[in-house]
């Protein structure tokens, strides 16, 4: 059963697909889209372990202790920050978006687009 | 397009990537078993080439300090792009802050809230400060630090209101500052180029493992990322306070 623990980061990522694609508000389409971003970060962290591995940081253990990827690491934690200042600039937006259209209802955006 | 037809769409669209998704997930390492030689490879390395224990920050902000550029600038575009895009139709932008501010009232503010975010500056800002200059030696960093060290500026609008996040947190003060650390990281990378040779090349003493003024270059670099990430959150939440202000017309602000 060592494939289990992948059902998580699927489950993510489907669960967020399907709040984008159903959604009747702009701001929940945005938070659904960090929802399935998220699932990539679950999935390489899972890539990066191995089985009784510490973290790779050696100040309280010896560096010849088992640990994980610490690249998979430095990835997930750089673009969860950079990931919120996009998530900000597409709140944006969804402000400007209200404002020209007075609507953020992603349904109703595309019949007034025409 | 109808919500059915819709709905057939992302169902169609949904299968076709599940079959993608499949295949991909069929060729992945079982859980626990690690394939990857780079990982184990900057594990066993980094603390002994660059006497730093932290082996993630020595990917970040060393090894890999090229892609972390990248990514700083990401979110220096990303918040660029923000401001860009919210002051577009906004009467003014760098001046003082519209006097219409004064109108959301401080009445509907709790006094708990105010107590409670009053002291959440100060142990948000000393953690977050603590958190940022320990990359090399705790699970901290720059981005980490950066992030929860800005969090005071969210914590000032919410205890106090939009007047003084303007008046502590002024956008004339924090873009300049964001720009100055998405440069300083660049600028040490030319200044290396220069010394040793290659972009980001570790050129400064190594120092002594698990000393705060050691491993070279990175804290050096994690202080740039620091101090950007700190100016970017800040200009997003200062960016945002101002769409809060209601639109008043000039004449009727004069009035007391």
């Amino acid at each position: 059963m060592s494939w289990l623990p992948y059902i998580v980061p699927a489950w993510i990522f489907v669960i967020g697909l399907y709040g984008m694609a159903t959604s009747r508000h702009l701001v929940h389409l945005i938070l659904c889209l960090s929802v399935t971003q998220s699932a990539t970060y679950v999935l390489i962290l899972m890539i990066g372990y191995r089985t009784g591995a510490t973290a790779p940081v050696f100040s309280d253990v010896l560096s010849t202790v088992r640990a994980t990827d610490p690249v998979v690491q430095a990835v997930t934690l750089t673009d969860i920050v950079v990931g919120a200042t996009v998530t900000a600039l597409l709140l944006a937006f969804a402000l400007r978006i209200y404002k020209t259209y007075g609507t953020v209802d992603p349904q109703d955006l595309r019949t007034m687009q025409g | 397009m109808s919500p059915r037809a819709r709905g057939v769409l992302a169902a169609i669209s949904g299968l076709a990537l599940l079959l993608v998704v499949l295949a991909g997930f069929a060729k992945l390492p079982d859980f626990g078993v690690y394939l990857g030689p780079y990982g184990t490879l900057v594990d066993e390395l980094a603390p002994i080439q660059r006497k730093i224990p932290n082996a993630i920050t020595a990917v970040n902000f060393d090894y890999r300090g090229l892609d972390t550029m990248g990514e700083e600038f990401i979110l220096f575009a990303a918040v660029a792009g923000l401001t860009l895009v919210l002051r577009k139709d906004r009467r003014d932008t760098t001046d003082a802050p519209l006097p219409s501010a004064g109108l959301r009232g401080r009445a509907d503010r709790s006094d708990a809230i105010r107590a409670f975010g009053l002291a959440g500056i100060a142990v948000t800002i000393a953690f977050g400060v603590y958190v940022a200059i320990h990359p090399h030696l705790t699970p901290g960093g720059g981005f980490q630090g950066g992030t929860i060290t800005s969090g005071f500026a969210a914590l000032i609008f919410l205890a106090l209101g939009y007047r003084p996040l303007k008046r502590y947190a002024p956008h004339q003060r924090t873009e300049p500052i964001e720009a100055i650390g998405a440069a300083g990281y660049v600028l040490v990378g030319v200044a290396t180029l220069a010394a040793a040779g290659a972009f980001l090349a570790n050129c400064l003493p190594l120092g002594a493992s698990g000393e705060f003024f050691s491993t070279g270059t990175i804290p050096v670099i994690n202080l740039c990322v620091a101090v950007e990430v700190v100016a970017g959150f800040v200009v997003v939440f200062g960016e945002f306070a101002d769409e809060t202000r209601f639109e008043v017309d000039d004449e009727a602000e004069v009035e007391p």
